[in-house]
């Protein structure tokens, strides 16, 4: 599906008004991706599959806040890398104080942050401002991010806050730029800068609007071979074993209602969109055949089809499913099951 | 081709004599110049008695019957000047001459003497199955003076035996002797002696009587020739006849081709169709050109030195199209048995085209037939296509072509795409089709109406949303279709003055959507291209034109900010708020433009120009003066011609980056000034190389940078060259075997901004090079293969990732923006024809496979969910493609 995303990245660039010959390489690429969707995984681990280090979301209160407002954010993370139930010690940093950087582009950051950074030492009560440690973080919206921000023609006005964070299962300092250009790293008790199994960087966009609010997807619980699971229950099912493997059938059940309108959205003959919303299956083991899974079609609407096979591991003992269901305005909602396989 | 040229002895008094002594050639046109092919006779009247020719398509030639001496011009005679005039005769179906325009002019006096006597000649009209029809004629009117046989001459003259018809047969494709060649002359007593030309294509007859001849000249795989001679008892009558191969048609590339240029280097259309890895599509064959990059994966587009694919315009009959190719190159809009012509302008194009900055091809396509109804069916994996025409019934004087085409791999790409997870529900079809009406008003006119359109579409639904952006999910829906309306007349309004116009009204339609995103736009173009053509004398030629384009727009759109150009990933859409928009635009760019073709001396061709574009969107006026030029350093065989061209090219900025809400007002069109110096050379007959050396130098090119307000805005500070040097090695094509090589290297470099580093432009190709040649085995076997090699598009390397919260994907960290290279691209591709001919029709079967040896060439990387592994995705694997086709 990448190439899907350059098509349309390409088809957004508004070719020639009047040539459409680069949309005969969207079709390409359509194809093209179409085609290769059957091979082109083949030979990574799958993102489902949860063996290193991840974060797997960053959920906020409000995922509209107002200006004015505190939002609360709280990180979804695994270490992949540790047993089930004893994971490394995990450095979790949160970086906060970018506002309506241009073209609302995160690496646009970058400038008003070094500067934020280059005045803590005049006002170090800016650190508590700027950062934070651990699973949550509270940023406060500027007042004015609206007003601060320069309209753009045919969008609803809007502010953009953007907070950065790192999950580190090591020790996170300053360092020169490495080959990802980051000025900070990650780095084990040797020194050693640790790579992207243990060490993920990344950011999370928070939208405020005058009038618009968004709430997260409502995330029932988890479904498994067509029963509801009690998050407080561990359920036993038989491994998977060279005489017998039987998939299991999982399913994000999620709550319809939650696919909110996506106020002052019309689609081009005029009906009103929907939130679209999609859902992310991960395993500490075993084998997730499909992920992610359409939840809601903006234009189309709710998808009950959006489960997905799971093989069980081979080996015994306690796992993790997890499905982390999003919506297309920064809402996000997850379950976490614990089953044991026998 | 056909010709027929002759000459006298070459012992001259400065008696006066003034008369034509050889014919040259051609019937271009019997109402139909797709077939009709007739010779002229040199022979003041022609013998009753000889019937018509039956072969071929029987038709029969006009033939003279009243000649007119032209008075030698006394200036000339006085010097002692001899000379050629060449003139295209237009006859009408009485045999008068109703128009004699000079093609070769000789100077001197010789071409108004020649026209003065040509336009009261008198022939017998040409006829088609038997009745009379118009056809155009070249006629060479020679200017000689007497020869004076001395009394020493006379004496020494051998007594037997007397060889008084002599002459040469050679091929009109590549102008080489043809060997093997039955000659075949007949007297006014029905007497026949025939002769086998030699190895040199030479051939000679004896003492024959004084009196007409006809004259037939048969070979395997060439067309019959049927012309008649006026032997002298005691002079040597020498010619030459050039045959055309069976099946010749007239689909011509002009490769490389200045506009207005004096020569023309033309590919027919049996290379064209015989071009392995094209399955016949004589559109896809410019991708085999010099100067023309390959495009990534199967993306149909056209990548013109350096230029980006939406630098090219494309037009067909005159009228600009919004597309090429189907469903990314699979083939082309239109098909090629239509085409008459393909001009390919890869750079340093006429003053009549603008708005771009890379090249033109511009199609023409051919006038139905009127002999009969004909009809052609074409059946592949890809597609079905057909095509019927002839005379329109009822209605005289007006012929028709209708034709049309269907994919019909929906029937199998659909499974595959269903099989990949999709749920499709319009699964991807395209058609085509083309309604063809012409007449011709009056022997110096031409009308034509057309209307021709092309749809593909595609809806499916996916359930599986992206890993790299879970927005770009869902239902995804796409359609590009046009449809064109146009008339376009031409008439020759005198010998001097030719009016050409073209005048196209249509519907373009261009929807993308993915989810909650969608772009649709809906075009109303109209546009009218007419052009004045003047011819002052035998040393200019004046163009003047207009181009004008109107068109009522609609856009709705609901996206994203596009990312810019040479900027770095801006990560997944997620979940950012798309701008929408519903707006009308009216677009109205009309210009005007001069170009004179001027021939100071007869070895050189100078044609300046200016063009004058007005664009309303953003109210400004851009002129392009340019200049192209031709030398014939040698004009004899082998021949040397230096060429070169410099010149001024202008494109308006898109309406998306010029007019609120996503544009910015008060930009300027985007510049480049094209050089170019090359040279073309005979290597032997039937072998030329030509090599050219290019630079584009382009600025004021349209990117965006961060305002003072923090948004982007578009500005006009990009900046970029392209240079480079191409090559085309190509062996004519002959009765057994066409071929080329072409190579082209080139570099193509764009500064964004002025703070950012220059970078390779994305579609920079280092070396280009294609072989490709076809042998004709007989008994209807043909073999054909194209080896292409070309330097790997540029990549940028992807450094590391950030974790995008909103999307739970990844945002790519790019290094240095198109720093390194995929691999190097290579693949053979091989095809075998087979034909079979019956009375009536023939059936033709092909089976053209790409990639042979299965070369997994890179096109790209597919990286894992958070860019730390990759593996490459190589092309199109070995694609065999069975046709089969039936003509009548």
């Amino acid at each position: 599906m990448g190439s899907a995303k350059q098509a349309i990245a390409k088809q957004a660039r508004f070719p020639r008004w009047m040539r459409y010959a680069l949309t005969a390489s969207v079709w390409g690429s359509l194809l093209g991706g179409g085609i290769a969707v059957t091979g082109c995984e083949e030979g990574f681990d799958p993102p489902s599959k949860l063996n290193t280090l991840r974060v797997l979301g960053v959920q906020a209160d409000k995922p509209y806040p107002k200006p004015g407002e505190t939002v609360e954010l709280r990180m979804l993370w695994h270490d992949g890398k540790s047993p089930v139930d004893a994971p490394r010690p995990v450095q979790i940093v949160w970086i906060g104080g970018c506002f309506n950087p241009a073209g609302d582009l995160y690496y646009l950051c970058y400038p008003q942050m070094a500067e934020k950074l280059s005045q803590i030492e005049k006002d170090p009560s800016l650190i508590d401002k700027l950062f934070g440690f651990g699973d949550t973080f509270s940023l406060d919206i500027p007042a004015d991010i609206i007003a601060n921000r320069p309209a753009v023609p045919g969008a609803e006005p809007y502010g953009l806050s953007y907070v950065f964070f790192a999950a580190c299962a090591g020790q996170l300092a300053p360092s020169e730029p490495g080959d990802d250009g980051l000025p900070f790293g990650c780095f084990d008790e040797t020194g050693r800068r640790l790579g992207a199994d243990d060490f993920v960087p990344g950011y999370f966009g928070l939208y405020s609007f005058a009038d618009r609010t968004n709430d997260n997807p409502i995330v029932v619980g988890l479904m498994i071979n067509g029963h509801l699971i009690d998050p407080s229950q561990e359920p036993s099912f038989p491994r998977c074993t060279k005489g017998a493997c039987h998939d299991l059938q999982l399913r994000a059940v999620v709550d319809p209602e939650s696919a909110e309108t996506n106020t002052g959205l019309v689609d081009s003959d005029g009906r009103v969109l929907s939130e679209q919303m999609w859902v992310e299956y991960l395993a500490t083991a075993g084998k997730i055949e499909r992920s992610p899974r359409l939840v809601n079609d903006a234009s189309k609407g709710f998808n009950e089809d959006n489960g997905t096979a799971y093989e069980p591991p081979s080996e015994v003992g306690k796992q993790y499913l997890f499905a982390v269901v999003r919506d297309n305005r920064g809402g996000v909602a997850w379950v976490k099951q614990g089953v044991w396989f026998e | 081709m056909q010709s027929t040229a002759r000459s006298k002895p070459t012992h001259f008094s400065r008696r006066r004599m003034a008369r034509s002594t050889g014919i040259f050639l051609i019937a271009l046109g019997l109402n139909h110049p797709t077939n009709a092919m007739a010779q002229t006779s040199p022979a003041p009247r022609s013998d009753e008695s000889n019937p018509p020719s039956s072969e071929p398509s029987n038709v029969v030639a006009p033939r003279l019957e009243q000649f007119v001496s032209a008075p030698y011009p006394p200036e000339a005679q006085k010097k002692g000047i001899e000379g050629n005039v060449v003139l295209q005769l237009d006859i009408s179906d009485t045999g008068q001459v109703s128009r004699a325009v000079v093609v070769n002019p000789a100077g001197h006096g010789f071409d108004e003497a020649a026209t003065e006597a040509a336009l009261r000649f008198r022939f017998s009209p040409a006829q088609r199955d038997g009745k009379p029809v118009a056809a155009r004629i070249l006629y060479r009117y020679n200017f000689t003076l007497q020869p004076v046989a001395a009394p020493s001459d006379v004496a020494a003259q051998e007594p037997t035996p007397l060889r008084n018809l002599s002459g040469q047969v050679r091929t009109s494709e590549g102008d080489v002797p043809l060997a093997g060649a039955l000659v075949t002359i007949r007297g006014s007593d029905g007497a026949e002696h025939e002769i086998t030309t030699g190895e040199d294509g030479r051939w000679a007859f004896e003492d024959l009587a004084a009196g007409v001849y006809s004259v037939r000249v048969q070979a395997p795989g060439f067309e019959a020739l049927e012309v008649q001679e006026q032997v002298d008892a005691d002079a040597l009558t020498e010619v030459v006849y050039r045959v055309v191969t069976q099946g010749v048609l007239e689909v011509l590339i002009q490769g490389k081709r200045p506009a207005r240029e004096v020569t023309k280097r033309t590919v027919e259309k049996r290379e064209i169709e015989k071009i392995p890895g094209t399955s016949g599509d004589a559109l896809r064959s410019i991708q085999n050109f010099p100067g023309v990059a390959r495009p990534p994966g199967i993306a149909g587009m056209l990548i013109v030195r350096g230029s980006s694919p939406g630098d090219t315009d494309v037009f067909i009959d005159g009228t600009l199209v919004p597309l090429i190719y189907h469903f990314g190159g699979l083939s082309s809009v239109v098909p090629t048995e239509l085409l008459e012509r393909i001009d390919f302008y890869p750079g340093n194009f006429s003053v009549q085209y603008g708005r771009v900055l890379g090249g033109i091809v511009d199609v023409g396509i051919r006038s139905p037939k009127s002999d009969g109804y004909h009809g052609m069916v074409q059946v592949d994996l890809i597609d079905t296509r057909a095509l019927l025409e002839g005379p329109v019934p009822f209605v005289d004087g007006w012929s028709f072509a209708i034709a049309g085409r269907r994919s019909w791999f929906d029937a199998w790409l659909g499974p595959v795409l269903r099989e990949a997870g999709a749920s499709v529900t319009a699964a991807p079809v395209y058609y085509d089709y083309q309604v063809i009406a012409e007449t011709k008003p009056t022997a110096r006119s031409s009308l034509r109406f057309g209307f021709l359109g092309s749809d593909d579409r595609l809806e499916i639904l996916t359930r599986e949303a992206s890993e790299v952006d879970p927005i770009l999910s869902g239902n995804i829906r796409m359609q590009t279709s046009f449809w064109n309306l146009f008339g376009r007349y031409e008439n020759d309004l005198s010998d001097a003055i030719r009016l050409t116009s073209v005048t196209a009204w249509g519907s373009q339609i261009l929807e993308f959507g993915v989810g909650t995103l969608y772009f649709e736009l809906t075009n109303y173009p109209f546009t009218n291209r007419t052009e004045v053509t003047y011819r002052t004398g035998a040393r200019a030629t004046v163009h003047a034109g207009v181009d004008l384009l109107w068109s009522e727009a609609q856009v709705k759109a609901l996206v994203p900010q596009p990312p810019r150009a040479g900027e770095p990933d801006p990560g997944p859409f997620a979940s950012k708020p798309p701008m929408a928009t519903a707006q009308d635009f009216t677009i109205f760019r009309p210009a005007g433009y001069v170009e004179i073709e001027l021939t100071p001396q007869e070895r050189l061709k100078l044609v300046p120009g200016m063009r004058a574009d007005y664009a309303r969107d953003i109210e400004a006026w851009d002129l392009s003066p340019r200049l192209n030029a031709r030398y014939a350093l040698i004009q004899e065989y082998p021949s040397t011609t230096l060429k070169g061209g410099i010149g001024l090219f202008h494109r308006p900025p898109e309406l998306n980056e010029s007019s609120p809400p996503f544009g910015t007002p008060g930009l300027r069109s985007n510049r480049s000034i094209h050089y170019s110096l090359g040279v073309e050379q005979d290597i032997s007959r039937k072998v030329d190389v030509s090599v050219e050396g290019f630079f584009k130098r382009q600025d004021l090119l349209v990117g965006a940078a961060p305002s003072e307000t923090g948004l982007f805005e578009y500005n006009n500070l990009g900046r970029g060259y392209v240079i480079g040097s191409e090559m085309l090695l190509r062996y004519k094509p002959d009765e057994r075997f066409f071929g080329w090589i072409a190579y082209t290297l080139s570099r193509a470099v764009i500064r964004d901004q002025p703070d950012r580093e220059a970078r390779l432009a994305n579609f920079d190709q280092t070396h280009i090079l294609t072989a490709l040649g076809s042998y004709k085995l007989g008994r209807g076997w043909e073999f054909g293969a194209r080896f292409r090699l070309v330097s790997g598009n540029p990549e940028t390397p992807i450094v590391g990732s950030l974790y995008n919260a909103n999307s739970g994907s990844y945002a790519p960290l790019e290094g240095t923006i198109n720093s390194r290279r995929v691999e190097p691209f290579h693949q053979l591709d091989l095809r075998v024809d087979k034909m079979w001919k019956f009375e009536a029709w023939k059936l033709s079967a092909y089976l053209d496979v790409q990639n042979v040896y299965y070369s997994q060439s890179v096109e790209g990387y597919q990286y894992n969910f958070n860019y730390t592994q990759r593996t490459a995705v190589t092309g199109l694997p070995i694609i065999p493609s069975i046709g089969l086709r039936g003509d009548f």
